[in-house]
This record gives C-alpha cells, sequence and structure tokens, in this order.
C-alpha cells in the first residue's frame, strides 16, 4: 500500500508538473485563431521537433511496440522502419504546405483541399473522416493512461479515475494554451518519455541477463527464430514491406500531422526537423529491448495480452522500487499524453472549421470561432473519455476504417501541392474508389498476397486518377474539335 | 537547386526505404555477426536510421547551407 502511495505521489507531481509548464505557455497569441492553432506561425525547430516526435510516440510506444518484439520478435522492426523513414514525407511535402499555408491563410487539411480544387463539400467530406479517426485515436490514449494508472497503482487508483486525471490536465492546457500549450509540453513529456524508456530498456536487460549483448546471446541458443524475418509468427515479406510503406508514407495524411506543417516559422525549419526526426526513432530501440526480454522469461507461461509485457516486466519480474515504477508510470503516460493533447487539439480544430464552418457557423467572427474550438477541445475529450470507459469493440475497427480513409486522400493533396492539373472530378473518383477497396478488403474479401490493403487500394485509387485525366482530356479535345467545326 | 540535387536526395530517399524493406531486408536478415551486442538485422536498422539521418543532413547543408533563401 505505502508502495503504492509512492508510485501515485510521484505521478501526481509529475501530472502537476506538467500542468503548471502548459498552462504557464498561454502567451499573448493565444487569443487569435492562428495562435491558438498554429501557434501564429511561428513554431521554431526545437519545440516542432517535440511536437511532431509526440504525435507518432503514443501509448503505443510503451504499450504496443514492447508486445510486438515479445510476441512476434524481428516484426518489430518494422516499427522502427516507418517512424524513421515518416521524415521523407516532412522532407517532400512540409516546406510546401507550409508555404501555401502562410499565403492563403490555410490552417487545415480541409482547407487546402477545398480551396485548391473550389469544392466547399469536399472540405467538409475530408474533415468529417478525419474527426471519425482522431476520437477512436484519443479514446485510445485516454485508455491506455487508465490502464496504466491501474496496473502501476495496484488498483489504488482504478481505470476511470487515472484516465481522468490525465485527461484533465491535457484538456486544461489544451483548452487554454492552444498550440504553444502544446509545444512546452511536449517538450517536457519527449525528454521524460526518452530518459525512462531507455533506463528502463537498460537496466531490465542488465538486470536479468548482465547485459544487451548477452540477452541477445541467450535469445540465439534459446529462440533464435524471434532475431530474423519472418519472426516467432512467421510475417511474410510482402505484409512487412507494404505496412512500412503504408504507415511512412501514408500517415503524413494524419491531419494532426498534417496541420503541424502550417505552424513552421519557415520551409527551414521543416526541413531541420525531419533532418533530426530519425533520431527521435532511437526512443524505441530500449523499448524492443524490454519485449525481447520478456521472450525467455515468460516462455513457460506466455503472456495473454502481449501489450501487457512492459508492465509485467517492470511491476514483477525487474523488482524496481517503487520510485522507479511511478517515474515508469510517467513516462508512459507523457506518451499517452503528449499525443492526446494533440489529436484533441487537432479534432477540435477540424470539427469546427472544416465541419462546422462552411455549415452551421458561417459567417462566425474569429473570437466565436475559437472559443467554440476552446469548447470543442472540452467536449471532445469527454466524449473520448465516455468511449473509453464503455470501451465498445467497434472502436479498433473505426479506427482502422477512418485511418484507410484518410490514406486515400494521399493523390488529393499531392494534386494540390504540386499537381495543379489534375481535375477535381477525377481525384474524388480516386479517392471514392480507394475508400471503398480498402474498406472491401480490410473488413471483407481480405487482401491479395497477404500485402496491407492500403497499399492495393492506393494504386487503385492512383490508377483511376490517371485514367479519369486521361478520359477527360480525350473528352476535352473531342468537345473543342466539336465546338470549332 | 540543381536537378542533380534533387537527384541524388531522391536516390538518397529510395535507398534508404528500401534497405528497410524487401529486398534490402532480405540481405542482412541474419543473426551473425552480433553488433554492439545486437543480432545482425536489428544492428541493420540502427544503422540504416543513422544513414538516413546522415544523408539528409549533408542535403540540408547544401541547400540551406548558407544564411539566406530558403
Amino acid at each position: 500500500m505505502t508502495d503504492s502511495l509512492i508510485v501515485v505521489g510521484i505521478t501526481l507531481t509529475y501530472l502537476a508538473g506538467v500542468l503548471w509548464v502548459g498552462l504557464r505557455a498561454r502567451g499573448q497569441q493565444g487569443s487569435s485563431l492562428e495562435g491558438y492553432v498554429a501557434g501564429g506561425r511561428h513554431v521554431g525547430v526545437v519545440i516542432l521537433f517535440f511536437i511532431l516526435g509526440a504525435e507518432i510516440f503514443s501509448a503505443f510506444a510503451f504499450l504496443g511496440a514492447p508486445g510486438w518484439s515479445y510476441q512476434h520478435g524481428a516484426p518489430a522492426f518494422y516499427i522502427l522502419a516507418y517512424l524513421s523513414l515518416v521524415p521523407i514525407t516532412i522532407w517532400v511535402l512540409g516546406p510546401r504546405v507550409a508555404a501555401l499555408g502562410r499565403e492563403r491563410g490555410y490552417l487545415t487539411q480541409g482547407d487546402m483541399i477545398a480551396d485548391h480544387y473550389r469544392s466547399k463539400s469536399l472540405g467538409i467530406l475530408a474533415g468529417g473522416i478525419g474527426v471519425l479517426a482522431l476520437v477512436p485515436y484519443l479514446t485510445i490514449q485516454i485508455a491506455g493512461a487508465g490502464l496504466l494508472f491501474q496496473a502501476a497503482t495496484d488498483g489504488l487508483v482504478p481505470f476511470w479515475l487515472g484516465a481522468l486525471l490525465a485527461f484533465l490536465v491535457v484538456a486544461a492546457y489544451v483548452f487554454c494554451s492552444g498550440l504553444n500549450g502544446i509545444g512546452w509540453t511536449n517538450l517536457v513529456q519527449g525528454i521524460m518519455m526518452i530518459a525512462i524508456a531507455w533506463f528502463l530498456g537498460l537496466s531490465i536487460s542488465e538486470r536479468l541477463y548482465g547485459g544487451v549483448g548477452e540477452m541477445f546471446a541467450r535469445l540465439q541458443q534459446a529462440a533464435p527464430e524471434y532475431l530474423i524475418l519472418p519472426g516467432a509468427t512467421g510475417m511474410n515479406w510482402g505484409y512487412f514491406s507494404t505496412a512500412v510503406l503504408v504507415s511512412a508514407f501514408g500517415g503524413a495524411m494524419w491531419p494532426h500531422l498534417f496541420m503541424k506543417f502550417y505552424s513552421a516559422d519557415s520551409g527551414k525549419t521543416l526541413r531541420k526537423v525531419s533532418v533530426f526526426y530519425p533520431l527521435y526513432a532511437y526512443l524505441l530501440v530500449p523499448l524492443l529491448f524490454i519485449g525481447f526480454a520478456g521472450i525467455l522469461v515468460f516462455a513457460d507461461a506466455p503472456l495473454e495480452r502481449s501489450d501487457t509485457v512492459l508492465l509485467r516486466m517492470v511491476m514483477e519480474v525487474a523488482d524496481f522500487s517503487p520510485w522507479v515504477i511511478g517515474l515508469m508510470l510517467s513516462g508512459a503516460l507523457a506518451a499517452a499524453m503528449s499525443t492526446g493533447a494533440n489529436l484533441a487539439h487537432t479534432a477540435a480544430i477540424v470539427l469546427v472549421r472544416d465541419v462546422a464552418g462552411p455549415t452551421v457557423m458561417k459567417g462566425a467572427s474569429e473570437q466565436t470561432v475559437v472559443s467554440a474550438t476552446r469548447w470543442s477541445v472540452l467536449g471532445l475529450s469527454l466524449i473520448a473519455y465516455l468511449f473509453a470507459l464503455a470501451n465498445p469493440a467497434s472502436l479498433v475497427l473505426l479506427l482502422l476504417g477512418a485511418y484507410g480513409l484518410i490514406v486515400q486522400l494521399f493523390p488529393m493533396v499531392i494534386g494540390a501541392l504540386f499537381m495543379p492539373r489534375l481535375r477535381r472530378a477525377s481525384v474524388m473518383a480516386g479517392a471514392l474508389v480507394g475508400s471503398a477497396a480498402y474498406l472491401g478488403m480490410e473488413f471483407a474479401w481480405g487482401s491479395p498476397l497477404g500485402w496491407h490493403a492500403g497499399v492495393w487500394a492506393m494504386l487503385l485509387n492512383v490508377l483511376v486518377v490517371a485514367a479519369w485525366q486521361w478520359a477527360s482530356r480525350v473528352g476535352d479535345a473531342a468537345l473543342s474539335r466539336t465546338q470549332h467545326s | 537547386m540543381s536537378k542533380t540535387y534533387h537527384w541524388l536526395v531522391g536516390l538518397h530517399f529510395t535507398l534508404c526505404t528500401l534497405a528497410m524493406i524487401w529486398p534490402g531486408a532480405l540481405i542482412a536478415n541474419r543473426i551473425e555477426p552480433m553488433l554492439l551486442g545486437l543480432p545482425f538485422l536489428f544492428f541493420w536498422y540502427i544503422l540504416w536510421m543513422l544513414v538516413l539521418f546522415a544523408g539528409m543532413w549533408v542535403a540540408f547543408v547544401i541547400r540551406h547551407g548558407g544564411r539566406r533563401h530558403d
């Protein structure tokens, strides 16, 4: 009991610290829309690096990633691969998005799509899909926080209370300080995450095996299949490779990532962030160690849920003091909260600007829009919290479905950025066919060759766009001939 | 920026991507030799993360190294 009290004490101190940093960050820019949404387009290299890092490293980093290396072994390198490839997309798209945003006042993906293709409904559609994907994603972060709290305190803080505590803090600083609050807290939480991850990864392999090298040598003797592909569960190369591609290049279509391009103070800043970005992926390396360490520890009694491997190792196997457990909980909460803050912020903006803006809130003043966005942060966080309590089984399906649809916006966005000749009708047809094909493969037919369904859907999408472009060019030529004759 | 620059950056990105998936990772798919205490395949990923960073750093310095232009 006293042990759990120490854990709770450390974690509450950490939460209070984050709250203080988040509220203090409320600068004078908080009151304008551009300030609240995009930090006045003045966010520099360091903060932007930590914002983009925090977005990618969610509760999944501490729960799912060690779970993968524990359950599958080498296929977990897929996570290292796609995370380190994400900056390629930032390098290529970022500066152009930032420049267009500055020039034309865009703040969301929907803004750009609606304006470029001269179609309000296309913007509303993109926004609607965005909110549908962001809310379940936020729910997963909140549920992760609750789960971590409950496990690390031996049930002293129950699921509902842990989730509530963590996300009250998040909602409070996002409500008050907007992107500035997110930036400064992400800096603190990012450093916390990195420090805790390396400490845990190294000390667990040290305590159980006498070092990382010794651990892998033991694994080579006892379970070598975990150390190379296709891993212990036989993941095929086609799936491994296509999953890396979809996650690395489709991932930038997530509104919370994409919209941060607008907040950079220059294209050069974005490039610099992308240069250093692969280094952030090293955060995951020690967390994968923990999963690998669990393979032999739980060899006789395999875990029912692989994503509890880190918690079980820290709590039961490695015999850490409650102080370390408290820090572990804080670090893992940092991962969930820093992603959650971005998700709540983005979902609220997309809802108000892309979905409500052109419909129910037409002609609203900037002041009204800012306060509507603020209250939406609270409203959407509450909805996500209730979802987390209800824990509907369809949540993951909703996330998966909506994510698949978001990736299909890729050709539309590329068109708006680099290929002005792409027409509205062809990118719409491509997105529709791609989305339908994705949903069909994911939920009904299965995917050919066992590849990631997103790759097939994207190929179809691009084919349809190309065919439509060609057909409409031929059609135009025929039309102009008849007019001239 | 010159065409060569863009080609080289594109080549770097393609190379790093292919090294981490099929077929690049296929040639590294073994345990021995263990380097830094890691199985070779694990080390391979760590190495290419660093290669990606280094190449992008060089590209950044060439393009944005001077004080001005964006």
